[in-house]
């Protein structure tokens, strides 16, 4: 089987007299990538342009060879996005939200299929709940099963454990280990401890640069809390509330 | 379907649209039932309905109504020294059938012979302007003159009906100020209810998940489309029913099918439709206007990035066009209403006041060919509507390149 590869070639993305993303270029394959930076890196621009929620002012995102913007539905249809702030129809159960979103990704879905994924993000219990009242924590979790609906090639994770409790976190990290093998997996935090034993590559952004890549990580040999934190240190300086 | 449904769910469960669909009927039957009750006032539609029925059987006619009408103004009952006012024939009292009767008989001689005498010196006095503008030379009044013949050179089976509550019952929900307030309200609903549809992902901030799905964007923005037509036309059905039951429960009308030239004030009308088919066409009309609203308020909405913005674009912009609509031509003399008769061609909102439409020869000069104004209106309404949902289609959800 051939492998999967996202190409990102010259990404620049301004707002206004912000630049967002600079001369943005990477290669990936299957598994797992982390976006290390504080806010305001130019994290969740990137994910957004590969989303395709917003368009770079320069440069191009190819797929398997084919550019995803002219691509489109089928592209999309690969993609599973899951960005940093998010909510629900608040009038609409769990059950419900899962069948909307396989509607929208156009994929068939059975009852039983959909319980199994609520069981996955431990949110069986709460399937006939409105999502008006969940919690925060819950409503990620309800997003990653929702990401997850139609298998993706493609999966982006803007923040995906904020708001998770520590078991949620080990059980997320551990279903994206095992989704590894066969996608792109693509992480932005600004949370150290989420990329720790988990990512293959880490991309360093700051001021939508890409500053620093260190790669070469396989299953058996992943990355250290200690060990990024210092690479961290290194290019962003002290910064609190990067180091959870 | 499922996602139809989904679509409808996401606009039926929120708050303010079930608390402004609950003020806008509420709206609705309070004009209705004090409009009903101010009817009742004056001539009771219970008293025509048996008058119009005994017309209509043959157990009795004018003759017998006039003298009738002649004992009451000859005050025989008091000649003869009844201490209360005397008991009618078909109403409580001899008062209540005093004026049903003199409608009655105005109404029965306009069908019989009314309608009839000025349709023919109508159409000699259109005949003539014809002539003339072929004698001058002037090919679109020769053209305008012969349609005018060609429309009022049809003999309808005009039929005596309450041509008083026939009206009242039509002014009451479509052509007096209060249905026109309500028209207004309607439009500011479908506006609210539009506004909302296309940015409820906004609103609940799932829109970048819906939008990187296959189906998010054109997909989702036509079942958005379908989910606020299936509003639109249930809730005009709705009212086009309880209107309906109104008049036949209240105004008491029967003849629905009796051509809408039976009543004198639509003696002009160049439509040869029904009582109930005028009923409906005017209720399509509201529909078409709330319809082309809809196609507005998605255009004003569709690059806005919150719900406060395109609400309050869609307000100001509705509110003025309103204003021109209603309190201008409602206020300010016959100027102004002169103007916007001529306007309303071009404006597919104007479909909600539609009585302009039926009460005259409504033609307009298009290229050489008179047209007449209804037609070229709900012609615009579908260009405008159509184009407005193609923009709003091509642009909902699309990544931009300026979106941040």
């Amino acid at each position: 089987m051939d492998k999967l590869t996202l190409e990102i070639k010259g990404l620049t993305k301004k707002y206004k007299d912000t630049v967002a993303l600079n001369n943005f270029s990477v290669t990936l394959h299957e598994g797992i990538y982390g976006l290390l930076g504080p806010n305001g890196a130019g994290k969740s621009t990137l994910m957004r342009c590969i989303a395709d929620i917003i368009r770079p002012n320069t440069g191009e995102i190819l797929y398997n060879g084919k550019n995803i913007y002219t691509e489109g539905k089928n592209f999309h249809k690969k993609l599973g996005f899951m960005p940093q702030e998010f909510g629900f129809y608040p009038g609409f159960t769990t059950t419900e939200i899962m069948s909307y979103f396989a509607g929208l990704k156009e994929i068939s879905i059975t009852s039983e299929e959909i319980e199994k994924r609520l069981k996955d993000v431990n949110l069986y219990d709460d399937r006939k709940k409105r999502t008006g009242g969940f919690s925060g924590g819950m409503k990620r979790r309800l997003g990653i099963a929702v990401t997850l609906l139609n298998n993706p090639e493609v999966l982006i994770f803007d923040e995906p454990t904020a708001g998770l409790d520590p078991e949620e976190r080990i059980r997320f990290k551990n279903n994206l280990l095992k989704m590894s093998g066969t996608r792109i997996i693509i992480l932005a935090t600004h949370i150290i401890s989420d990329l720790e034993s988990l990512c293959n590559t880490i991309y360093f952004i700051k001021n939508g640069i890409l500053v620093k890549t260190i790669d070469g990580f396989h299953t058996e040999n992943h990355m250290q809390k200690s060990e990024i934190e210092s690479e961290y240190l290194n290019i962003f300086g002290s910064n609190e509330d990067s180091l959870i | 379907m499922k996602m139809l449904f989904y679509e409808l769910k996401k606009v039926t469960v929120n708050k303010f649209f079930l608390v402004s669909t609950a003020l806008l009927f509420a709206y609705f039957f309070w004009f209705s039932i004090t409009g009903v009750q101010f009817i009742k006032g004056s001539i009771k539609p219970e008293v025509s309905e048996k008058i119009y029925s005994d017309l209509n059987c043959g157990k009795t006619d004018t003759e017998r109504l006039y003298e009738y009408q002649q004992d009451i103004a000859l005050d025989v009952f008091n000649v003869e020294q009844r201490p209360n006012l005397p008991a009618g024939i078909y109403g409580e009292t001899i008062s209540d059938d005093w004026e049903a009767i003199e409608n009655a008989i105005k109404q029965v001689r306009y069908v019989r012979s009314g309608y009839k005498s000025d349709m023919v010196s109508m159409i000699k006095r259109l005949y003539t302007r014809y002539t003339n503008s072929q004698n001058e030379g002037n090919h679109y009044l020769e053209k305008y003159y012969y349609k005018a013949i060609e429309k009022y050179n049809v003999d309808y089976a005009l039929r005596p009906m309450d041509s008083d509550s026939g009206f009242e019952f039509l002014a009451l929900f479509h052509f007096n100020w209060e249905s026109r307030v309500f028209s207004i309200l309607f439009i500011m609903w479908t506006a609210f209810a539009t506004v909302y549809c296309l940015q409820s992902e906004k609103v609940c901030r799932c829109h970048e998940m819906v939008y990187s799905t296959s189906s998010g964007r054109e997909k989702t923005f036509l079942r958005k489309t379908a989910a606020l037509l299936i509003i639109l036309i249930f809730i005009a059905i709705v009212f086009f029913i309880i209107e309906l039951i109104f008049g036949i429960t209240a105004f008491k009308i029967k003849e629905f099918s009796a051509p809408i030239q039976s009543l004198e004030e639509f003696k002009y009308c160049t439509f040869g439709v029904s009582y109930l088919g005028f009923f409906i066409l005017i209720n399509l009309m509201r529909l078409l206007s709330v319809i082309f609203t809809m196609g507005i308020a998605m255009l004003c909405t569709i690059r806005a990035k919150s719900l406060t913005r395109p609400l309050a674009v869609n307000f100001v912009l509705l509110g003025l066009l309103c204003y021109l609509m209603v309190v201008l031509t409602g206020l300010h003399g016959i100027k102004v209403e002169e103007y916007w008769a001529k306007v309303r061609t071009f404006f597919p909102l104007a479909l909600s006041q539609p009585q302009m439409y039926f009460t005259k020869f409504d033609y307009e000069n298009i290229l050489g060919m008179p047209m007449n104004r209804l037609f070229i209106c709900v012609i615009l309404f579908l260009i405008f509507t159509t184009v407005c949902l193609f923009i709003t289609l091509k642009n909902y959800g699309k990544a931009g390149k300026h979106n941040g």
